[in-house]
């Protein structure tokens, strides 16, 4: 090798690795040191280089030394062994402070199982509650329903009969069937009824201030 | 994101040029040896499976003492933060020993169990990239991560300084693509050669030289070289 070709970086990194790992190829080393000898300019390079790498492994091992010194390392190892012990055994479950209070273990069950019939106990009642009150609900519709439709449509007062609404209208039709035709043609032949709207009839504050005395 | 490294055995079983890999085919940095480690794995093995806890835990304890410091370098490279390095630490070393029935023994343990390491911090990495889209960015005065410990007697310029480098190399190492990262991370922090890494990554050895070249690239780029 001339010195107008010199090496290449990635060969004096190469030369480099060999030097320190002591991995060295024989013929390639004394190539490359051979080629240091003569050039001035891959020898510079190769300082450049070599103190740049010794530079960062100095630099690394101080750092590490300081971070990890014996103690520390010798408390990591307390650690691993530590762990090691306790490997395979279930963590230890620790009570929550408001239920310090340590309960047999029989107790505990049987306050499971009361709590667990109280709440069957309330579901319970509360389906019976509601199926009883479905039918006792239809029963008393079936016995009095009818009749009471009725009275409430026919009594009242003829005014009150043209104010009526018309929820309780159809009952009423119904409920006409039912009467004699005299009692059709004796309301048919009363006066008419004038409609009169709810404001009419409503009082006035000043009709009550007037009818009111002082 | 970095994906996943297979791991032999507990996270990804049947892992790619792994098994071509015998356990005692390179010298560990810092001569350690492989086959004691790799002695100590199936030891712990055959008495989980036996059900010798207690000796279980101290061939373990061994275990835990030679990787340790490793583990803690690797993880803190990777997350940047000592008290998150240190859960993914004890996290593996966790796994390793409720998962040791599935360790094959003709693989190295030292490869097993930095997969396991590295997969942990990227899944922690993950979860913290997840926290902070929902977290109000932190006014650029305050620093985001506890600042680095420096020497008790050094001056507070030189604290400042340290820290300022600390602060610059991290985030140079963040910055990397997450291949590049590890890679960078494993080979020139943590002194592993580039076959080792292509051990542990199941990457070709060629391919994890490419990612060291462009990783090293882009520090200088960033860090404009170091004093």
């Amino acid at each position: 090798m001339t010195p107008d070709r010199h090496l290449s970086e990635d060969r004096l990194l190469d030369f480099y690795l060999q030097q320190r790992g002591g991995e060295a190829d024989p013929v390639r080393s004394a190539v490359v040191r051979a080629h240091l000898t003569d050039c001035e300019r891959c020898t510079r390079h190769y300082h450049e280089l070599s103190s740049f790498l010794d530079a960062v492994h100095a630099e690394s091992d101080d750092t590490v030394d300081e971070q990890f010194p014996e103690a520390r390392l010798g408390a990591q190892f307390d650690r691993i062994m530590r762990r090691i012990d306790h490997l395979g055994r279930p963590g230890q479950v620790i009570s929550f402070p408001t239920a310090r209070r340590a309960r047999p273990a029989d107790a505990t069950g049987g306050l499971g199982l009361t709590r667990r019939y109280v709440a069957a106990a309330a579901v319970a009642s509360l389906l019976i509650g509601f199926t009883a009150g479905r039918f006792v609900t239809r029963s008393e519709f079936a016995a009095t329903g009818q009749m009471a439709s009725v009275s409430q449509t026919v009594a009242p007062a003829p005014a009150a009969a043209n104010t009526a609404p018309s929820a309780t209208r159809a009952s009423a039709d119904e409920s006409f069937g039912s009467l004699d035709l005299s009692e059709i043609d004796s309301v048919n032949d009363t006066e008419p009824v004038i409609l009169q709207a709810y404001d009419a009839l409503t009082p006035t504050v000043r009709e009550v201030n007037i009818t009111q005395p002082r | 994101m970095t994906p996943k490294l297979a791991t032999a055995g507990v996270l990804a079983p049947g892992a790619g040029n792994l098994a071509a890999i015998t356990a005692d085919a390179l010298p560990l940095p810092g001569g350690r040896d492989r086959t004691e480690d790799n002695r100590l794995a199936a030891d712990l093995k055959a008495l989980v499976g036996s059900g010798a806890l207690a000796e279980a835990r101290e061939r373990f304890s061994g275990i835990v003492a030679r990787h340790q410091r490793r583990a803690s370098r690797i993880a803190y490279h990777y997350l940047g933060d000592a008290a998150d390095a240190d859960e993914a630490v004890q996290d593996a070393f966790i796994k390793v020993f409720s998962h040791i029935s599935s360790y094959r023994e003709e693989l190295p343990f030292e490869v097993w169990f930095t997969r396991i390491l590295i997969n942990g911090c990227l899944d922690r990495r993950k979860a913290t990239g997840r926290r902070q889209r929902w977290l109000a960015p932190m006014d650029a005065t305050i620093e985001s991560r506890p600042a680095a410990p420096v020497g008790v007697g050094a001056s507070p310029e030189t604290q400042l300084l340290a820290r300022e480098r600390h602060q610059q190399l991290m985030q140079a190492i963040d910055t990397l693509p997450g291949r590049q990262r590890t890679v960078f991370v494993l080979c020139h922090l943590n002194d592993r050669s580039p076959r080792e890494v292509s051990e542990l990554t199941g990457l070709k050895e060629s391919t994890v030289r490419v990612h060291l070249f462009r990783a090293v690239r882009k520090l200088r780029r960033l860090l404009g070289g170091m004093p």
